[in-house]
């Protein structure tokens, strides 16, 4: 087990301490035990008491396939409850490498001077680093490269600096782009909040992560690898298209939010879909299959071109195009490649962003489609400060309040992800119970019948999807400390083997006796942890619905509003 | 004279593959025997292999709704069959046939398991996804799909118009002819509705 490093931001000191009580934690299990315990519930989530950690998965820096996840914690601007993301990108496994499970950043800074944190093998810095102001991720990337050379960087855009309720935390990616973001929450807005700009890791020279009984861990690494290659979401669906292959099948599912979800079918879905940005990428020069952090076998990621073969993007992915183009009614995918770009540059959540400029559609400040204004609100607007730019900044509830708006797709406080409950219901108990906000990756397609979470779930029964979503909850908090990306759930689905694999590499690195129901049990505590921290700021059962609209308004082609009922939602906590 | 005109084209991999992929998304139509099974309609009528079909179309939609048992599913006039392989997501495994986690989407999964007892020849659309429609889509373009004949000219004349031009034959009714008199063709018989579009990939 690692280490933890504390950054006090307050008197700009540093600590190195052990695991202590955290010890057996890694990923969203830490994060989330560290903010319960140290954070006052109650405090403001951009004042002096909040705190943002960042750590490495438990099986982040071995060579596990696709485990190099970084996961954030704070409390969140955006929702007022406990957060955490996880991204993929280079500098996770360059954080275990030096020997740190997480990295704790805490307290205000007495001035507003921006500084970035250095970290390497021998010692820890914290400089100056005002010429950053306002600058960019891609800018601050490459000029940070160009002082450090290879290294891993955590960095927050103009977006994070304002400290903007959809601000991001940006991390570089394996050809050195800041493209991959902890996204959600406004986790971006923390790290602002504490004028830090950048945290620069760099492993050279690390001794690495130890490993009690290599011989084992090598025997399940290659089950779990083998597993991944040879299934087909994994193995061919998602490194041929991306996960943007998602957009025709919710489409044909009635399901894909479209103009403010305001119906589930987009008629220009064919123009935004993955074979359309396949087809994209190999025609001009750019790649349909690349890797979003080293060592991942699945390689879903993408890099996009424009038509003159000039790099827009990379990492072009479904919720982003749902989230500008049928949310937006902008079918032009360089379009809504573009607007990736700004979000990427500019530090911003793209699901957010994304719902927001519907939001502002749908109250008037721009028509729907009117992509050319919507490039102008991120890049002038947002990107300068402006008042309807730090409103925009400011996520979907924010406009939609100052708009008048009251149809506004959020739960606690967050906007929704790339499918509407109403289609598929069983999505809105996670999405009304996350205690996230509204979030498609808290739910996920966890084996929940493989690991035996909850046990088997008769369909025929009414509480049927609320036990489901409770299983894939809990699994998937599991799954969230590890490090490993949550698409490896798909082969854990079918393959018995490649769930075993998990649980035996650990076993193998910490020398430990785990078994699948220990595993549960994490995935549990974590839940809980996250639930008790919200209950003590405030949230109650009430916060634990869907949107008014979407028990009024019926969605086209299904014609449903959501049907899951209150009490029935309240049974969800119930374990 | 034939009641539909026929078109047959040759293209280069890479242009056809475009072409299949526009076409398949928005879905074609194919005129099919009624009253069978998707299970029957896709093995026994469109000729896919049983294991083909059971291994790899693991995510089927009747018009719009998830289908789990293909076997009973009975396809009618005018239907839309979408085809695609396992995909990822929540929503992804959900969407899958027989997915463990169907009851999440209970209120929209097909359940009109009724046998009508209609046997005759219709058309229904056809709509393919993904790896399925890169396996499946040129192997029934060779055997000729119908498109509406509107669709036919945007898809001729706007869509493909500049990387048409390359194409290695074009057909019009059996007689050879470039792009430019298919296009001029096809505008002068805008009375008919449907067109027998071919795609050969040379």
């Amino acid at each position: 087990m690692g280490k933890i490093l504390r950054i006090r931001m307050n008197d700009l000191t540093v600590k190195a301490e052990e695991l202590g009580e955290y010890a057996g934690l890694g990923g969203r299990a830490l994060t989330s035990t560290i903010i319960a315990k140290e954070v006052p519930p109650l405090c403001h989530p951009l004042g002096p008491n909040n705190k943002l950690v960042a750590a490495a998965g438990l099986l982040t820096g071995t060579t596990a396939a696709s485990s190099g996840r970084c996961h954030f914690g704070c409390k969140s601007p955006l929702t007022g409850g406990i957060k955490e993301g996880n991204s993929g990108g280079v500098v996770s496994q360059k954080i275990a490498h030096l020997g740190y499970s997480a990295i704790v950043l805490e307290g205000l800074p007495k001035d507003d001077k921006l500084r970035l944190v250095y970290i390497n093998k021998d010692k820890v810095e914290i400089l100056p680093a005002d010429e950053f102001k306002g600058m960019g991720n891609y800018q601050t990337v490459t000029k940070l490269t160009e002082r450090y050379g290879k290294v891993g960087i955590i960095s927050i855009g103009p977006a994070g600096e304002q400290k903007l309720n959809a601000a991001s935390i940006a991390i570089n990616d394996t050809d050195n782009r800041p493209t991959r973001h902890a996204a959600r929450g406004g986790q971006g807005a923390v790290m602002g909040s504490k004028c830090l700009k950048a945290i620069v890791v760099d492993d050279t020279g690390a001794a690495g992560v130890e490993i009690k009984d290599k011989d084992e861990f090598k025997k399940w690494s290659k089950i779990f690898t083998d597993g991944l290659l040879k299934h087909p979401v994994t193995g061919e669906g998602l490194p041929t298209y991306g996960t943007a292959v998602l957009i025709n099948i919710i489409n044909e599912a009635g399901g894909l939010p479209t103009r403010n979800f305001s119906t589930g079918q987009f008629e220009h879905a064919a123009n935004i879909s993955g074979e359309q940005l396949t087809e994209n990428c190999r025609d001009r020069g750019g790649k349909e299959t690349h890797p979003c952090s080293p060592g991942c076998v699945i390689r879903c990621s993408n890099v996009y071109n424009d038509k003159d073969g000039n790099y827009i993007t990379s990492g072009l992915e479904y919720e982003t195009i749902f989230a500008f183009g049928s949310n937006c009614n902008i079918s032009d995918l360089d379009v809504v490649a573009k607007l990736d770009r700004l979000c990427d540059d500019i530090g911003l959540d793209t699901i957010e962003t994304g719902g927001t400029i519907a939001v502002a559609m749908e109250g008037g400040l721009l028509p729907f489609g009117d992509w050319d204004r919507a490039i102008k609100l991120l890049d002038e607007d947002v990107r300068n400060g402006t008042p309807i730019g730090k409103i925009i900044g400011s996520g979907a509830v924010v406009t939609g309040r100052v708009l008048g708006v009251t149809r506004v797709p959020a739960v606690k406080g967050q906007n929704m992800p790339a499918y509407d409950p109403r289609a598929i219901q069983g999505i809105g108990v996670t999405y009304a119970t996350s205690t996230m906000g509204a979030d498609h990756t808290a739910g996920y397609a966890i084996a929940t019948n493989i690991m035996k979470v909850g046990g088997y779930v008769d369909p025929l029964k009414p509480e049927g999807q609320v036990e489901l979503s409770r299983n894939l909850q809990i699994a998937t908090a599991a799954l969230d400390s590890t490090g490993l990306c949550l698409f490896t759930a798909f082969p854990v689905l079918d393959q018995p083997e490649t769930f075993e694999a998990i649980y035996r590499m650990l076993n193998a690195q910490y020398g430990l006796n785990l078994t699948a129901d220990d595993v549960t049990e994490l995935g549990k505590n974590v839940l809980k942890t996250e639930r008790d921290f919200n209950t003590r700021a405030g949230f109650t059962n009430k916060d634990d619905r869907l949107p008014e609209f979407m028990y009024q308004e019926v969605l086209a082609p299904h014609n449903q509003v959501f049907m899951v009922k209150d009490e029935e939602l309240d049974e969800f906590w119930n374990f | 004279m034939k009641d539909i005109s026929e078109i047959e084209v040759h293209l280069s991999n890479s242009t056809a593959r475009e072409m299949c992929s526009l076409l398949f998304q928005s879905g074609v139509l194919m005129k099919v025997q009624v009253g069978a099974s998707i299970k029957t309609l896709l093995c026994e009528q469109l000729g896919l292999d049983k294991t083909y079909v059971d291994k790899r179309i693991s995510t089927i939609f009747l018009n719009n709704q998830p289908v789990d048992d293909i076997d009973k599913a009975i396809i009618k006039n005018n239907d839309t069959l979408a085809l695609s392989s396992a995909m990822p997501g929540l929503l992804g495994a959900t969407l899958r046939r027989n997915s463990h986690l169907a009851p999440l989407r209970d209120t929209i999964t097909f359940k009109e398991y009724r046998d009508d007892n209609i046997q005759a020849y219709d058309l229904i659309y056809i709509k393919l996804f993904n790896i399925i429609l890169q396996e499946v889509g040129p192997f029934l373009l060779q055997n000729g799909v119908m498109v509406d004949f509107e669709d036919v000219i945007d898809l001729f004349d706007k869509k493909m118009s500049e990387k048409i031009k390359g194409a290695l034959k074009i057909y019009f009714n059996g007689k050879k002819t470039d792009i430019n008199e298919l296009c001029k063709g096809l505008k002068s018989n805008v009375k008919q509705k449907l067109v027998l579009l071919k795609l050969m990939f040379s």
